[in-house]
């Protein structure tokens, strides 16, 4: 047997399907989609939206839970390893028009993300790289700078202003460019990313509460003499009704889960790639559930560094001011950690690479996530879901014209973020949400319905008869299910608010209303769209 | 006004659970022809080795113990589906094919060969009272033995370099060479010899800009063509951890579609592609392969007497 053991298969001279993207970028794709820059945008912010939430216990939670729901991802790419993501496995699993409709809600979510980092690069990232710097060189006119942006007017012209040179000239022209290029040019900034908010962890963990507290006196004594300090904060916070320090609460603790729907739920980002792969297996266990725990390790990090600096009552006060009066803090710029971290060691060179590392998500997650829509509206056209000439490629062999609806799309968006800032933010946080629930369902119905696929895939296991799979997909759905009423019913995260629920069905009632339209459409023209999906019985 | 629906696809390399599906396309997709251009072998061998106490192991994909001959079926249909070739055999012989290559090459080429007679005789079966036309042709991956196979076949037609009639009004010429690749392939010529042959193939048409340009690989820097950049050991060129990717199309095929401007040009070879483009008025298609997980893509093509009418790309 020992040669048999030496040579499984016997290969012939022939040419071979060779892929390319290796485990390392999964987990760039995976880490870096969603969950980064999220995190460095709602770190501090989280202390206040549910008080009595432990972070730390909330994040191993969601990690747990979105196994689950990552698995039906993972085996989705095993079972079918090519570029398509949710619409693919879903439109072959289990109808075409789930597919669609799946693919078009997350489509719009990516195209109001894109959107919305370009209002929050010019509100927030601006701000905080001038903040810190400000911090860093005790330099009152750079903060007041930095306030002066994240203020109205400027609010709301900048994010305008930069329309035409971030989303139609930096995106635009990096969404065009070769793939490749496109890649370089983000694992860049994600390196800038990791680098920065490794920085700040590292000096809050080294923070003492009362070095943090003098720094934080001192600082604000020669910015803004007579303004208060470190204790003023948490006792303005209590003036106005915030309790800082409730005591720990499962319920609150459960109840922030739904936040980190949007962290984890990036880590999926590596089936969009799906097709160009090496090492499919390694590469997509590394890159979807590998993806997770690092997730979850930064932001416990992030959670128990802040925790450790500033301490829960000061963390949740400054949170607290900063989202319903920011002007009642001496420091009004948005409390990122970046920022605490300057103010615990205000270090120019660290400020810079920290400051830089905020607004760095700016400049590659903006065009990163419209990917994903152009790649989807370029899979529709194949399908003849769409005209033919959007699956026109340039020179570089990417996408022609699909960046054009997908970015059109992302400035409808900031202009509606604009002028109304909390409902369209609650309304992505939902709806990023469909395509998750929708690949759990497919997964559910994948083994049964699509037997002789699953059946040949590598993960066809069963446990008591019953497809693993299916079992993944339901812990993954219901989880999606009950994530979905706190949001419904949870008036923390505002949608409680009718419209947005009208707002959602109007998304998925537009993607079921197109699809048979288009299909009438083609069928008019002797085009059966259905058939794309539909699997040739053998003879 | 006439109508003719023609189902296109390439690279199949083995996959009998493919090769099944090719043959139902033409009624599944309502197609009055079928056309399937080269690669028709498979690349791996899998050796079913048989212990001394009768039962047998395979390590493809993985370790698997077989104890009866219920199991060995199955594996060699999982197998046989993936576009490989099982082969039963016992410690002994996979030692000898293990040190002589020649005579590995053998059972490989035995194999192959057995393995497109099966699938003639399958589709002669099938096929012998329909009207469907069902063409079969070889690509540069593919051994010349196979060809006498596919000549004899009854209801199977191999185009290969030749003109051929569609419909009564659009003809197709049809070439399974390939320009060089990295891996000196039965059929890989130069450029200019593939040239040549598409030449004079071209000046046996009766219409150029009505026919069907049937050339295994695509037309050179056409989005068609996209592999990765290899370098001397097979190995992709890396830069920044990404692998380097090169147009690897025939400039040959891409000249004769420029100078004649064909209907269509339909094309196989790389399988990572799926997508359509134009040169100048010729659209030219590569619908990609997915035989290793018994997925046939293809496309459906309808023309009508002004031409062109539809294509679409379906994964069956």
């Amino acid at each position: 047997m020992q040669a048999q053991e030496e040579k499984p298969v016997f290969a012939r001279k022939a040419s071979g399907l060779v892929r390319s993207l290796s485990p390392f970028d999964m987990v760039i794709y995976g880490t870096g989609f969603a969950g980064l820059p999220t995190m460095a945008l709602t770190a501090v912010w989280m202390f206040a939206w549910q008080p009595g939430a432990n972070q730390g216990v909330a994040t191993l939670i969601s990690v747990g839970l979105f196994v689950s729901v990552m698995l039906c991802f993972a085996w989705f790419m095993l079972s079918m390893p090519r570029a398509g993501a949710d619409y693919l496995f879903i439109s072959r699993s289990v109808h075409p028009v789930l597919g669609f409709v799946s693919s078009w809600s997350y489509l719009v979510a990516v195209a109001f993300w894109a959107g919305f980092i370009t209002y929050f690069m010019s509100t927030t990232g601006i701000p905080m790289l001038l903040a810190t710097m400000g911090v860093a060189t005790t330099n009152v006119g750079l903060i007041n700078l930095a306030n002066t942006i994240a203020s109205p007017p400027w609010s709301t012209w900048l994010p305008i202003i930069l329309v035409i040179p971030f989303i139609w000239g930096l995106s635009l022209g990096l969404l065009l460019m070769p793939v490749r290029k496109m890649f370089v040019w983000a694992r860049f900034w994600w390196w800038v990313q990791i680098a920065g908010t490794a920085l700040a962890i590292g000096i809050l963990l080294i923070t003492s509460q009362s070095t943090f507290a003098s720094n934080y006196n001192t600082l604000v004594g020669k910015l803004y003499p007579g303004s208060g300090g470190f204790n003023s904060v948490i006792s303005t916070a209590a003036t106005q009704g915030f309790v800082s320090s409730p005591g720990f609460s499962w319920i609150a603790t459960l109840a922030i889960i739904p936040l980190y729907g949007v962290i984890f739920n990036g880590a999926f980002a590596p089936v969009i790639t799906a097709g160009e792969v090496k090492s499919l297996k390694k590469s997509t266990y590394i890159g979807i559930l590998g993806s997770l725990p690092i997730l979850g390790a930064i932001s416990a990090l992030i959670y128990y560094s802040t925790l450790h600096a500033v301490g829960q009552d000061f963390a949740t006060s400054i949170s607290y001011l900063n989202q319903f009066n920011p002007s009642a803090l001496p420091i009004s710029t948005s409390p990122q950690i970046y920022l605490l971290a300057t103010i615990a060691n205000p270090n120019v060179v660290l400020a810079f690479i920290m400051g830089i590392s905020f607004l760095a998500m700016a400049f590659w997650t903006a065009p990163f996530n419209p990917i994903y829509g152009t790649r989807a509206m370029f899979a529709w056209s194949l399908d003849k879901l769409m005209p033919s000439w959007m699956s026109e490629t340039n020179r570089w062999h990417t996408p022609k014209w699909t960046p054009v609806p997908v970015l059109l799309l992302s400035t409808v968006f900031l202009l509606a973020f604009v002028a109304w800032s909390t409902i369209v933010t609650l309304f992505t946080f939902i709806s990023t949400g469909w395509m998750f629930m929708f690949v759990c369902l497919a997964a559910i119905l994948f083994p049964f319905v699509k037997k002789s696929m699953f059946n040949a895939s590598p993960v066809s296991w069963r446990a008591g008869g019953i497809p693993v799979m299916s079992i993944a997909g339901a812990i993954g759905f219901i989880f999606y299910v009950v994530m979905f009423g706190v949001y419904a019913f949870d008036p923390v995260y505002g949608s409680t608010n009718i419209s947005i629920w009208e707002l959602q069905a109007l998304i998925i009632g537009s993607g079921i209303v197109a699809f048979y339209a288009i299909k009438a459409y083609q069928k008019s023209h002797g085009v059966d769209v259905m058939l794309a999906f539909r699997e040739i019985p053998p003879v | 006004m006439s109508k003719t629906r023609v189902f296109f696809c390439t690279d199949i390399h083995g996959s009998n659970i493919c090769f099944r599906k090719f043959l139902g396309a033409a009624q599944f997709y309502n197609a009055n022809t079928i056309i399937c251009s080269g690669d028709l072998t498979g690349k791996l061998m899998v050796p079913i080795v048989q212990r001394t106490d009768r039962s047998y192991v395979v390590r493809w994909p993985i370790e698997k113990e077989i104890k009866n001959s219920k199991e060995l079926e199955e594996v060699e249909t999982l197998v046989s589906n993936s576009g490989y070739y099982p082969y039963r055999t016992n410690s002994e012989e996979v030692r000898e094919l293990m040190a002589d290559k020649d005579k590995e090459n053998a059972v490989i080429n035995h194999l192959m060969i057995e393995r497109v007679k099966q699938w003639c005789d399958l589709a002669d079966g099938f096929l012998k009272d329909k009207t469907t036309k069902c063409y079969l042709s070889p690509g540069n991956d593919d051994i010349q033995e196979i060809d006498p196979i596919l000549n004899e076949a009854h209801f199977v037609l191999n185009p290969e370099a030749k003109v051929t009639d569609i419909d009564g009004i659009r003809e197709m010429i049809t070439l399974g060479y390939s320009n060089p690749t990295p891996w000196d392939l039965p059929r890989d010529t130069t450029e200019e010899q593939l040239g040549n042959k598409i030449e004079a193939l071209m000046s046996q048409v009766k219409d150029p800009k009505n026919i069907l340009l049937n050339v295994h690989v695509p037309p050179y820097n056409s989005g068609l063509d996209t592999a990765p950049d290899l370098d001397e050991t097979l190995k992709p060129k890396m830069y920044d951890g990404n692998a380097l990717t090169k147009p690897v199309g025939s400039t040959a095929v891409r000249a004769a579609i420029e100078k004649y401007q064909p209907l269509m040009g339909l094309h196989g070879h790389i399988h990572e592609i799926k997508a359509a483009v134009k040169i100048g008025r010729t659209v030219c298609i590569n619908g990609g392969s997915e035989y290793g997980e018994g997925i046939l893509r293809g496309a459906i093509i309808d023309f009508d007497d002004r031409g062109l009418r539809s294509y679409q790309f379906v994964a069956g």
